[in-house]
């Protein structure tokens, strides 16, 4: 019988709860840092981290800590592991992006369509204008999950304390980001062709990106 | 890393595939095995990037099913390929386990 990654992850949630606290904080540091690469295989990935966690679990029941099973440099390890981790391939790679630009654009024009259904005004859209707003949002997307990737991994061995901090300079970096993207928009003049178009689009193809991106993540899932 | 664990690290591989290739095991079984066998001090985490490195190579294959006690355990078994690799290891060894004790080992010399 085979798991599929979500009930990998789901049973991995449950059996760390079993996990003495020392123990926990311990395996949740490197399964952070082992998770925050985002180019190996998420299935050999998930495996590795519920055996780990089983193997911990057995330590556990003989009265060893997680230093003394995987011992003193858990960010060493960490690195060897995902070396030795199968990479993911560049179809799939691609495929996850487009699920989260779908999804990104779906809540972007679901709440941008919500206004226009209610009020049922036509909207006026200057292709130019949008065609730069569409690239602001996904750029600063790939850019605010860049950080907080990059953060993940350098902060995973930190000690508890100094992660209200790395949480503080993640949120003004990504408020900052949008405030550009917000600034961009509004000081920018509409240009580009008019489309005229009804009330139902926005709100519509907003709820077409976002039900195409659920069933993208289903597929991906169930693999 | 101590130096121990530095000349354990290129042989661990060779010792993890002979262990495998006698039963299928699983992870923990594995670490019991290797510490019963003297190496107490390789930390049972090592074996996790070894396993992964010859399941990459195809030396080795990971199933998961249930285990005696019950929950599911991934148990790795040896391919003909991690056979082959095996005696290669197997005989590169031989080669210079001899000379290598006989240079470092006696102080008598």
């Amino acid at each position: 019988m085979t798991l599929t990654v979500k009930e990998l992850i789901k049973q991995n949630n449950e059996k760390r709860k079993l996990l003495l606290p020392e123990n926990e904080n311990y395996y949740e540091n490197l399964l952070v840092y082992i998770r925050s690469n985002l180019f190996r295989k998420e299935r050999a990935t998930e495996e590795i981290l519920l055996e780990m966690l089983d193997h911990l679990l057995e330590a556990q029941k003989e009265g060893k800590t997680a230093e003394q099973v995987f011992g003193k440099s858990p960010q060493q390890l960490a690195e060897e592991i995902i070396e030795s981790l199968p990479k993911e391939s560049m179809k799939e790679v691609l495929e996850f992006a487009f699920e989260n630009v779908l999804t990104l654009f779906g809540w972007f024009l679901v709440a941008w369509g919500f206004l226009p259904l209610i009020s049922k005004e036509e909207q006026t859209i200057h292709i130019g204008t949008a065609a730069i707003t569409a690239l602001c949002v996904a750029g600063s997307l790939f850019l605010i999950v860049y950080f907080v990737f990059v953060m993940l991994k350098k902060n995973a061995f930190n000690r508890a304390k100094n992660k209200g901090s790395v949480l503080w300079s993640l949120g003004i970096l990504i408020g900052s980001i949008w405030a550009i993207v917000l600034f961009i928009n509004i000081s920018l003049e509409p240009f580009g062709p008019i489309v005229q178009i009804n009330e139902y689009t926005g709100f519509g193809l907003g709820c077409f990106f976002l039900l195409a991106a659920y069933i993208l993540k289903k597929s991906r899932e169930a693999k | 890393m101590s130096i121990r664990s530095q000349l354990l690290k290129g042989i661990l591989d060779g010792c993890v595939l002979a262990i495998i290739e006698e039963e299928e095991v699983y992870g923990y079984e594995l670490s019991k095995k290797l510490q019963s066998e003297g190496l107490e001090d390789v930390s049972e985490g090592t074996i996790y990037p070894v396993l992964l490195r010859l399941q990459k190579n195809k030396f080795i294959v990971g199933e998961m099913r249930p285990s005696q006690t019950g929950p599911n355990r991934k148990y790795y078994g040896i391919t003909e390929e991690g056979k082959q690799a095996l005696e290669i290891i197997r005989k590169e060894w031989n080669q210079i386990a001899t000379p290598i004790s006989n240079i470092l080992g006696s102080d008598e010399r």
